[in-house]
């Protein structure tokens, strides 16, 4: 699990150039979105495909996407029950 | 000073020419259906095509050869039908909004081009959104007067702007308009931002799911009412006010009470001195994004209050027609005044980059001021090199959204407000001849390895010619007029000419003018098997009421 957080954030680093971080600046349960880490609509379609083209993961619609974008933490709990690849 | 429209061509999904148009408008039958002619594997994104293949439309335009992109064959039948309905005989000026520009032939040729393959590598030239508007004018013995490229709105930005120029007295006649064809390149964009639908489009309804894109041109004759008297022209109708605003919120959303959108409405009405009472008929952007509608929806309840008008949005019968959806709309808007005897109608037109602009028709003649040169000051040019240190004025969370020379850009901007010591900007003016070049090249690259799958929404979103006057009007929170044109020349002179117009018609006081040109090393190397050459420029400069 630790090891798919962290390369869970080494791919949303790489996808929305968070130049100047690294996997350690972000935070497992912080919020990615508004008041956590700042993210908005447009990073949320670049996250949806992160979980598509290196987890094989679809979204059924927004509502379940959102609930799984919320963190690190949702994302990778996400990913770990629903990955196909 | 008054001006008349004396003259509409008109092609869209619903058919070629003002009268099929009319008859489809009127009749109310879609033009939206499945794509049959963009070689899309998307069939289940309905679209609204013109139903010719290029063949047929370059016969249609009387045009030598299918070798001219789609979009100039579609401008083509368009304007040439506007220039015979005035009976326009003088070389008048052109001003004719687009975005993709040459992208259809572009799309077609990439993946071969940048293995090496030079056929038809000549075409390439088409690209520049300019070279559009340069061929238009050509090919009809007009004067190429600029394309704006405001993305969704650079048609309607086209009609202000040909306005701006009759007000100016720099012209008795102005053709103003826009073209764009449809392309894999926005089809497959729009889709990564999750707004296309999968079935026909419904604005304003609590089930809307997205949008259908469509493609079209349309131009309208703009004269001075003088001149139109003079000559016993037919008139369709008078333009009684306008306005160019910038929501200054995203690049791509639309801010939740439509701030941009309330501003253009309201500020049209100030030019035509009309009250909301007045305006029966809104012929709104209505794309049917959530987003979009929601936005709007808020803005015209807050211009109009218990005085709400008719509000139609036309883009189920056409497809979003994307910067030709300002003028195509201006026609339906003309239509819809003269078959229900209105006084005055509005349309609405916005675009990515909060892009906002509102036009008031009038079946009388309206008033519009006069524009008479002021004192203008401009103030010292700043060209920023590639090794700017720009933390200093970005904040990383934007400066992450950006190219080098996006970065660049910005900071010219910043120093060149410092060193004019003005302290509020009230008007953005960009000109660039090819846009953003580094994400555009990006996603004909994606296409060229992946096909039509997994575009970046944030290279698309920064592929418009508008992302830098959009990102430093939302970085300086300017909501006033912001304008972009894509434009050949290199230098900064016709976008401080357009700056000195907007200023004397009292559309800003400070104006920030900046040129923008961005490299991207394929596309370097393409423009070099044509003996091309393309270079960064990152200039700005404030011009103010002196």
């Amino acid at each position: 699990m630790e090891e798919l957080k962290r390369q869970l954030k080494q791919q949303i680093i790489e996808a929305i150039n968070l130049e100047d971080m690294t996997p350690e600046d972000i935070e497992d349960a912080a919020p990615l979105f508004g008041e956590g880490l700042g993210l908005d609509s447009i990073d949320a379609l670049e996250l949806i495909m992160i979980m598509d083209k290196n987890y094989g993961i679809k979204f059924a619609d927004k509502n379940e996407s959102k609930a799984a974008l919320q963190s690190i933490d949702t994302m990778a709990a996400y990913i770990k029950e629903h990955r196909t690849k | 000073m008054k001006i008349a429209i004396t003259g509409v061509g008109i092609v869209s999904a619903l058919g070629v020419g003002m009268a099929a148009n009319k008859e489809r408008l009127l009749s109310g039958k879609s033009g939206v259906g499945v794509p049959r002619i963009l070689p899309t594997c998307h069939k289940e994104w309905p679209i609204g095509e013109v139903p010719f293949t290029c063949d047929e439309l370059a016969v249609l335009a009387g045009a030598e050869s299918s070798t001219l992109s789609r979009n100039i064959l579609l401008g083509l039948v368009a304007l040439k039908e506007a220039v015979a309905d005035a009976g326009i005989q003088s070389p008048v000026p052109l001003v004719s909004g687009t975005t993709v520009g040459g992208m259809d032939i572009t799309e077609r040729y990439y993946h071969r081009w940048r293995q090496g393959d030079n056929g038809q590598i000549a075409l390439i030239s088409q690209h520049e959104a300019g070279f559009t508007t340069a061929e238009l004018a050509r090919r009809c013995g007009l004067v190429d007067a600029g394309t704006p490229s405001t993305a969704c709105s650079s048609a309607l930005n086209a009609i202000i702007c040909g306005a701006g120029m009759l007000q100016a007295g720099k012209a008795r006649q102005v053709v103003a308009g826009g073209t764009e064809a449809m392309t894999l390149f926005h089809l497959n964009g729009f889709a990564s931002l999750g707004i296309l639908s999968q079935s026909l489009c419904r604005p304003f309804q609590p089930d809307r799911d997205g949008i259908n894109l469509g493609e079209g041109a349309a131009y309208i004759v703009l004269e001075e009412e003088q001149s139109a008297l003079k000559r016993k022209a037919a008139i369709y109708g008078y333009l009684a006010g306008y306005a160019n605003t910038c929501d200054a919120y995203h690049a791509t959303t639309s801010s939740p009470d439509g701030d941009g959108a309330y501003a253009a409405m309201s500020n049209a009405m100030k030019m035509a001195d009309i009250q909301p009472a007045s305006i029966s008929y809104i012929n709104a952007h209505g794309t049917a994004t959530v987003n979009n509608d929601a936005s709007e929806w808020n803005a015209i309840k807050r211009v109009f209050g218990e005085h709400m008008p008719e509000v139609e949005s036309t883009k189920p019968l056409t497809g979003h027609t994307t910067s030709a959806s300002g003028s195509i709309e201006t026609v339906f808007s003309i239509i819809r005044m003269q078959s229900r005897r209105y006084s005055y109608v509005m349309n609405n037109a916005f675009g990515f980059g909060g892009n906002d602009s509102s036009l008031i028709l009038s079946s009388h003649p309206a008033d519009l001021p006069s524009v008479s040169y002021c004192n203008i000051k401009e103030c010292e040019a700043v060209e920023t090199a590639g090794d700017e240190n720009y933390s200093a004025y970005i904040p990383m969370m934007q400066a992450r959204r950006m190219t080098a020379t996006m970065r660049r850009m910005v900071v010219a901007a910043y120093k060149a407000i410092e060193k004019s010591g003005v302290p509020h900007i009230d008007g953005i003016i960009v000109g660039t001849q090819w846009g953003g070049m580094v994400p555009t090249v990006n996603i004909l690259e994606q296409m060229a390895e992946q096909g039509e799958q997994d575009i970046s929404p944030t290279s698309f979103m920064n592929s418009t010619h508008n992302a830098a006057a959009g990102t430093i009007a939302r970085m300086l929170q300017c909501k006033g007029y912001n304008m972009t044109f894509a434009t050949t020349a290199g230098g900064m002179d016709a976008a401080v000419e357009a700056a000195r117009m907007s200023i004397a018609a009292g559309m800003a006081k400070n104006m920030l003018v900046c040129r923008y040109d961005e490299v991207d090393e394929h596309w370097q190397s393409l423009l070099k098997m044509i003996g091309k050459d393309s270079k960064v420029i990152t200039k700005a400069r404030v011009i103010c009421l002196d």
